[in-house]
């Protein structure tokens, strides 16, 4: 590079541009240029093992899985130092520590981008379903036997209703025969309550108030009429009414499951609470009307069976309308009591419950009250009540006013994404355990089948039996899992 | 002192972390009455065995991270009232606020947090509040507000309730009743209230009780971490993604599910670090961890893990005479981490100068991963063919891979006693406990720099890069040729170790600090009330004997105590004349005084 006069162009050595520029290095290049005569040529040198220009790009390549998905430079750095990497190799990459080696990574590698927002708004049908505990088996069976369950009681019913039995029987075994069959009943409904609850537990009010309803449903009206008119005490309610509350079990559980179901899928699409709320609400609605018309449907179907009497024959009676009112009421309150117990909150289920039980129950005390003296009239707007639709008109009003209740916290509860937690319901509920564990007496730990852990950080026991150690406390080691 | 000893997955159960270092220090500090407050991680953790209690433990008390809440009494089963409500609602988007900030709000954490925790403790009912709609609801704003984490904004539905679910399981202490007198509280002594000194192991859920007592009574609060809890978290988290364990939500795996519970994590970490007293990292790594959370560094003190060092300490010195047919010994798990290969290849360079070495490598216990293992064996085999001493003898292999306890090393130590020279060859290490051993046992070693090995050897041995086996096979030939040199860097190691790494000298750091502790302990209630007074409330005023024994002479009742002690179920073991605290704790021989790192003014590296 002798005597180079200025011109612009590309730099072509690392020397200096010209004289100025090599004056202002204090370099001498002439003699850079002509080595000594012992010293090796440049092609005879061992060839030198250059570090790359950037350090950092091979490290990035190759925890480049890491990098993209850590949310944070110090996961980077954790997982780096469990690689072996500390602060003197750090040094290599031209950091200080490891924490700027992580933060270096974690800049400069790509962000997994967050998954695109759902195109379809519909729900796919195909994915998780929801676990049906405690029926073991594989899915096709447990999906049989779970309807065949939903559907006993109802067969039950049918079986045992059209059957002259206890008319054969003598009278004084009527009684227990039929106090067994609903034995039997409340049996099966246990089993399939407890099916749809999943797991939480629904405690002794709202059972109580629904066998309450149930025993209303099939007497009530019987014993109104008796208190209003008098006459036998012991009137049963049509048989159609015990069966169409017996096979509306069927179509309520399905819809506690499909509920379950299709909020869980709106739950995994919606990107907030605001979107869930708004697909929730028509599924709500959905699956409530739904179980009207399944509920009228089989009452239909019941009348059909046992009167023989054809729908809409006669044009609409009063009476009819108000037992069928009453029956799609009950079953409505009882259902959607349900749908909410099985989410978590089966307080506002046991209120609804409770208002029913009440207004029924203070029917029947109205009308009783009417035979104390100087109370002959008090029962004057009940009797033109139950003159104008039967005495039906009761349990419509009382189930239908709580079932306006309930109706405000189903849709507030149930449209929230808590209720529909994955996993709730899904450990089984524990009673209240106690929290302190005094110590009764000296307690020595059975013979360690289990060996105390043994971590670098936490050397071994005294009196253990000599081993080195050994994990390095680098590996990864699990919260919620004991130490190795 | 009555200290209260928090733990989260560790003591009292033995396959808890730390488990056998709690059961050295509540066994060692004899004078001191210790209360366990356990956390559980799992069912197999709390159905799995416990450690056996020593005297000093007056009670143990456990409660779960795991699972359902527990359900309370029928009256506790429905929601807030309004004012409730108003205020769950108050403290927890705080807290929420504070966890999906990009920046570090430190006193909106701590406000959501006590407030929190105040909550519990006048209405109850805190795990239902936290898993309402109402919780995901402010969860879901404090992540779309502006300053968000930008990973937090992109939280679906399902990620949200995943956040919910896992911070009202870590938040489960601020609701437990162990806090003395309140709705729900088993009052009265019994109470973490009432304990003079809360140590905490970990900076995780384990650090809540102590800083709720610490914000309400003013309890000073110990932090001691030998693992990082924040690290443990990220390196937990790491492999959660990959697991999937029963009760590990599936969507816990996205990215705002991990970036929320780490900021929550860390946040939690800086509070307990700001909140302590006196935090005692394990080993300059974890101090480099606890600083970069946010630990100041005058309260971090360096207080080296106590190991026992009395087989070791038996083996006799290294007399500094050449060895015809010298040893090296490698010990520890054959896994990669510790790139025996490495080791392997480093032998073979040494014996191609000296042809007499030999290498016993000694596994201590069951190899995690058998493939390695073999792999290192055929390895050894190929590298080294079998020798004898002539023609008509049987030969044996220079390399012998071996176990503990059998015939050829009955113990441990036997193994460092045969050797010349001790080797390390980690790749990937945390607190080196083979090398401390090797220290005890006064011989040379050759180790690789992973880890804490820098600073746990000092001067007293050669350190060298990882994954080098020429530069090994050179330090070992430095070492093997020059036997004085051997005998002068194992009695400096030796001497180093009984300095700083036994067992005597972790219990005299931390009785120590509980005495400085107590000595300036405020004597009112809460932190803030009236001047500091040092010594207000002496270290006597509770003493762990109990009174009515009849077992202490009239003349060692401390006239002076405030306050009469309880009569308790179980009493020290030593309370005759002075109590045990005020004896010497070592036994005679052994070095006296506590190592350079442990003193008072934040030493140490």
């Amino acid at each position: 590079m002798s005597t180079v006069e200025y011109e612009p162009r590309a730099p072509q050595s690392p020397g200096a541009w010209n004289e100025r520029s090599s004056a202002a290095l204090g370099a001498t290049p002439r003699r850079r240029e002509r080595p000594a005569a012992g010293a090796p040529r440049a092609e005879e040198r061992a060839p030198v093992r250059r570090e790359p220009a950037d350090p950092v790009r091979p490290l990035l390549h190759q925890h480049r899985e890491l990098c993209a998905r850590a949310v944070d430079p110090l996961e980077i750095a954790a997982a780096l130092e469990a690689h072996g990497i500390n602060d003197r190799a750090a040094a290599r990459y031209r950091h200080r520590d490891v924490f700027g080696l992580a933060e270096e990574l974690f800049a400069r590698s790509a962000r997994l981008e967050p998954p695109a927002p759902p195109k379809a708004d519909r729900p796919r049908r195909a994915g998780r379903r929801t676990r049906w505990p405690r029926t073991p088996g594989p899915k096709g069976v447990r999906t049989v036997v779970r309807a065949a369950l939903t559907l006993l009681p109802g067969t039950l019913c049918a079986l045992a209703l059209p059957a002259p039995l206890p008319a054969q029987l003598p009278a004084s075994l009527r009684w227990p025969a039929a106090l067994l069959a609903a034995l039997l009943v409340a049996g099966v409904l246990r089993a399939v309550l407890r099916t749809a609850l999943r797991g939480v537990p629904l405690g002794w009010p709202p059972v109580l108030a629904g066998v309450w309803l149930l025993g209303y449903a099939l007497l009530g009206d019987g014993l109104l009429g008796a208190l209003l008119d008098g006459g036998a005490l012991l009137r049963p309610a049509p048989r159609w009414v015990a069966l169409t509350l017996a096979f509306a079990v069927a179509p309520a559980a399905w819809c506690v499951h499909r509920f379950a179901t299709g909020a869980r899928h709106r739950l995994a699409v919606s990107r907030s609470l605001g979107a869930f709320a708004a697909r929730a609400r028509p599924l709500l609605a959905g699956i409530l009307a739904l179980c009207c018309l399944a509920l009228l449907a089989i009452q239909a179907a019941a009348r059909y069976a046992l009167t023989g009497a054809p729908l809409g024959v006669g044009g609409p009676d009063a009476h009819l309308l108000a037992g069928t009112a009453a029956v799609t009421a009950t079953g409505l309150l009882l259902f959607t009591a349900v749908l909410l117990a099985a989410h978590g909150f089966p307080r506002p289920a046991a209120l609804g419950l409770a208002v029913a039980c009440a207004v029924q129950a203070l029917a029947l005390g109205w009308a009783a009250a009417a035979d104390l003296p100087g109370l002959d009239a008090i029962d004057a707007p009940l009797r033109r009540a139950v003159d104008t639709g039967g005495p039906a008109v009761v349990q419509a009003a009382a189930c239908g006013l709580a079932w306006v209740c309930l109706l405000a916290p189903a849709v507030t509860h149930l449209t929230g994404a808590a209720a529909h937690h994955p996993l709730r319901g899904a450990f089984r509920p524990e009673a209240a355990t106690p929290a302190a564990v005094p110590v009764p007496a000296r307690r020595a730990a059975p013979p360690p089948t289990v060996r105390p852990p043994e971590t670098p950080d936490h050397p071994r026991p005294q009196g253990a039996p000599p081993m080195t150690v050994s994990h390095a406390a680098g590996l990864p080691r699990l919260p919620g899992e004991e130490a190795r | 002192m009555r200290i209260a000893l928090l733990t989260e997955g560790g003591y009292p159960y033995a396959r808890g972390e730390s488990a056998a270092w709690c059961g050295r220090l509540v066994q060692g500090l004899g004078g001191h009455e210790f209360t366990v407050y356990a956390l559980s991680r799992s069912r197999r953790q709390d159905e799995g065995a416990r450690c056996a209690l020593p005297p000093t433990v007056r009670e143990v008390r456990t409660a779960r991270l795991w699972g359902p809440p527990a359900v309370g009494r029928p009256g506790e089963r429905r929601g807030y009232g309004r004012r409730a409500r108003a205020l769950f609602a108050a403290h927890f988007a705080e807290l929420a606020a504070a966890v999906c900030a990009e920046e570090p709000q430190a006193d909106r954490f701590a406000t959501g947090l006590y407030g929190l925790g105040d909550l519990a403790r006048e209405h109850g009912r805190l795990p239902a509040a936290l898993r309402s709609e109402q919780a995901v609801r402010l969860l879901e704003s404090a992540c779309r507000a502006p300053g968000a984490l930008r990973s937090a904004r992109s939280a679906s539905v399902p990620d949200l309730l995943a956040v919910v679910e896992r911070l009202e399981r870590a938040l489960r202490p601020l609701s437990l009743d162990w806090y003395g007198p309140g709705p729900g509280g088993s009052g009265g002594d019994a109470a973490l209230t009432a304990a003079d000194l809360c140590h905490a192991v970990g900076a995780g859920p384990a650090a809540l009780p102590g800083l709720l007592v610490r914000h309400r009574v003013g309890t000073p609060l110990l932090l001691t971490e030998y693992g990082v809890r924040v690290r443990e978290h990220y390196l937990g988290a790491v492999g959660a993604a990959r697991r999937s364990a029963r009760d590990v939500p599936p969507a816990a795996s996205a990215a705002p599910v991990r970036s929320l519970l780490a900021s929550f994590q860390a946040r939690l970490a800086a509070e307990a670090y700001r909140c302590a007293e006196v935090i005692t990292p394990g080993n300059a790594h974890a101090r480099r961890w606890q600083e970069r959370c946010g630990a100041e560094r005058h309260k971090l003190r360096t207080v080296y893990p106590g190991m026992e060092s009395r087989p070791f300490t038996a083996v006799a010195e290294d007399d500094g005479v050449a060895d015809p047919a010298p040893t090296l010994v490698w010990t520890g798990r054959v896994e990669p981490a510790k790139d025996v290969v490495a080791l392997l290849h480093a032998f073979a360079e040494v014996r191609r100068v000296e042809p007499r070495a030999r290498l016993l490598l000694v596994g201590s216990g069951p190899a995690d991963d058998p493939a390695y293992a073999a792999h290192c064996r055929v390895l050894a085999a190929q590298l080294f063919p079998d020798e004898a001493r002539d023609a008509r003898s049987v030969g044996t292999n220079p390399v012998t891979f071996t176990e503990v306890g059998s015939p050829e090393v009955p113990r441990l130590a036997d193994a460092y006693a045969r050797a010349a020279v001790v080797v390390l060859s980690s790749a990937v290490e945390g607190f080196p406990v083979s090398l401390v051993e090797a220290m005890f046992s006064g011989r040379a070693t050759v180790s690789t720099d992973a880890g804490a090995v820098c600073e746990v050897i000092g001067g007293t041995g050669l350190v060298l890069p990882p994954r080098n086996p020429r530069a090994l096979a050179d330090a070992c030939l430095q070492l093997l040729r020059d036997p004085a040199r051997r005998a002068r860097l194992g009695a400096a190691a030796r001497a180093r170790a009984l300095e700083l790494f036994t067992v005597e000298q972790n219990l005299e750091a931390f009785h120590g600090m509980y005495l400085e502790l107590i000595a300036r302990r405020r004597a009112g209630r809460g932190t803030s009330g009236g001047r500091a007074h040092p010594f207000a409330r002496p270290a006597e005023a509770h003493v762990a004997v109990r009174w009515a024994s009849g077992r202490l002479g009239p003349e060692a009742a401390p006239a002076g105590a405030g306050e009469p002690a309880v009569p308790h179920t179980r009493t020290s073991p030593a309370p005759v004349g002075r109590p045990s605290w005020a004896r010497p704790a070592r036994g005679p021989g052994e070095p006296v005084g506590p190592g350079p790192r442990v003193g008072a003014g934040g030493g140490g590296r």
